[in-house]
């Protein structure tokens, strides 16, 4: 018999609201890292040239997927880091279980993924404004926010579907780390067999290849986010004992 | 595993050992030194605040005179470009567009040769064709066009330097400009890794090459020398 009893969703909301204060150093790494991404975006992600009349033309192309390696790996490490032990020590302070603690977890991922993924977007500007001041040379007017908010909203949602799937990847290796250490060279396997071995591919061009549009990967890479939290839900749930 | 899968894997693996160790720091700092929530927080806000500070600048700075054009410009400008193009090879002068012409000389030749030199350049940077007349003059006809160069919404037409022409009694001499390079940055929202295929057709698109054109009006009685190969057609 007890006091007070709570919810669900009143569990929840206090461990989420406990977790995104006692993670924020997290987001400061993520600032630090996004920036260590733009040093080295500054050379361009990609060129193309010409040559006319004697004159070699280089257009530079700076886009946002140098951040986004960097943000994608930081993800992968967040996944991971909220499933260690010292972090699964501060859910002592809280009557909670299994499911509320996974559930707390999934949303506190959730909205760092959205965070870094609106950042991840918004750091190009910086290289916008920054490259043409101190590089003497020309730039060509590109699509901004104002000139095109649709596909600037679904190319943020693109960001964050993806943050938010590698961190799912990241938490669902945590918690199998976290039920036997040998699965700590599972990432290593993975990053080397997917996209040398042919299923490895196949999974690869299914989810990034063979869309229409990016709305539907954007749908697809949230269904897969769902499968490896899942997976990480009933994985969690095998570890009756705090160990 | 080939070995460019190997090779494509290490500098991935590279930027992982990296983030572990800015990860690994970042912990062993936050132990050893008290660095507030409240500084998390103002660190934060400071840097939201200067991405979007960074949009709203982006909007006021101008883009050097550089001009956008419209996917289907891009169609237009090609189909002209070849409508030219055939003309030229075609001998039809009347087909010319006038807004290509860059300029015309009339030159009265000494004696029956005229000679075309190039020089400035390994490759010809022009192209060049002959129109025989039935006149009986020495009176030559050299008349430059160049046609649209696009490349990525830069309009390349008013950066390139031109070929120059010398015309001299018995000689026309085309100087080639001298090298140049030019740079330009272009942004992009989009993940240019999802989207490569797309992003190389549409960039393909994007690109309209025009070239330096010459066309000469030569009386028949004339003999050319075109020791440079110069004149394709």
């Amino acid at each position: 018999m007890f006091l007070s009893n709570s919810t669900l969703g009143e569990v929840v909301r206090t461990q989420v609201k406990f977790k995104m204060n006692a993670y924020l150093g997290t987001l400061v790494s993520l600032v630090f890292v996004q920036l260590l991404g733009l040093v080295f975006s500054m050379n361009g992600t990609s060129s193309m040239s010409t040559n006319i009349n004697n004159t070699d033309i280089q257009v530079v192309v700076v886009s946002t997927d140098t951040v986004f390696i960097f943000v994608a790996i930081w993800a992968l490490f967040i996944g991971n880091v909220i499933t260690t032990k010292g972090y699964r020590n501060s859910n002592l302070s809280f009557v909670t279980n299994s499911f509320s603690n996974n559930l707390s977890n999934i949303i506190v991922l959730i909205m760092m993924s959205v965070f870094a993924g609106v950042t991840t977007f918004l750091s190009n500007n910086i290289l916008r404004t920054v490259l043409p001041l101190f590089n003497n040379v020309d730039y060509v007017k590109s699509v901004s926010i104002i000139d095109d908010p649709l596909g600037s909203i679904i190319n943020m949602g693109l960001l964050i579907c993806l943050i938010l799937m590698i961190s799912a990847g990241g938490y669902l290796w945590g918690t199998l780390v976290y039920m036997h250490k040998a699965y700590m060279f599972l990432l290593i396997v993975l990053i080397i067999a997917t996209p040398t071995t042919k299923t490895g591919q196949m999974i690869l061009q299914f989810i990034f290849v063979d869309n229409g549009s990016l709305l539907f990967l954007i749908v697809k890479l949230i269904g897969v986010s769902i499968v490896l939290f899942v997976l990480a839900i009933v994985c969690s749930n095998r570890l009756e004992v705090r160990r | 595993m080939s070995n460019f899968a190997m090779l494509s894997i290490l500098p991935f693996l590279g930027i992982l050992f990296i983030i572990w160790r800015i990860l690994r720091v970042a912990k062993s700092t936050s132990n050893r030194f008290n660095w507030s929530q409240r500084l998390n927080k103002w660190v934060l806000y400071i840097y939201v605040g200067i991405l979007l500070l960074a949009a709203f600048v982006y909007e006021l700075i101008s883009a050097n005179g550089d001009e956008i054009v419209a996917p289907k410009e891009y169609t237009m400008l090609k189909t002209e470009n070849k409508v030219f193009q055939q003309a030229f090879e075609n001998n039809e002068e009347s087909k010319f567009d006038p807004n290509f012409l860059v300029e015309e000389w009339t030159q009265e030749l000494e004696g029956d040769t005229l000679e075309i030199i190039s020089i400035g350049s390994n490759f010809p940077t022009e192209r060049l064709n002959i129109e025989w007349t039935d006149s009986k003059e020495q009176l030559v006809e050299v008349k430059m066009y160049k046609t649209h160069s696009y490349m990525d919404g830069i309009n390349l037409g008013e950066e390139i330097p031109l070929s120059k022409i010398e015309i001299k009694d018995k000689q026309i001499i085309l100087k080639a400009p001298p090298h140049k390079e030019l740079t330009y940055y272009r942004f992009s929202n989009e993940l240019a890794a999802l989207s490569i295929v797309d992003s190389l057709d549409v960039r393909e698109q994007r690109r309209v090459l025009g070239y330096t054109y010459i066309y000469l009006k030569v009386p028949k009685h004339i003999n050319v020398i075109d020791k440079d190969g110069l004149q394709f057609y």
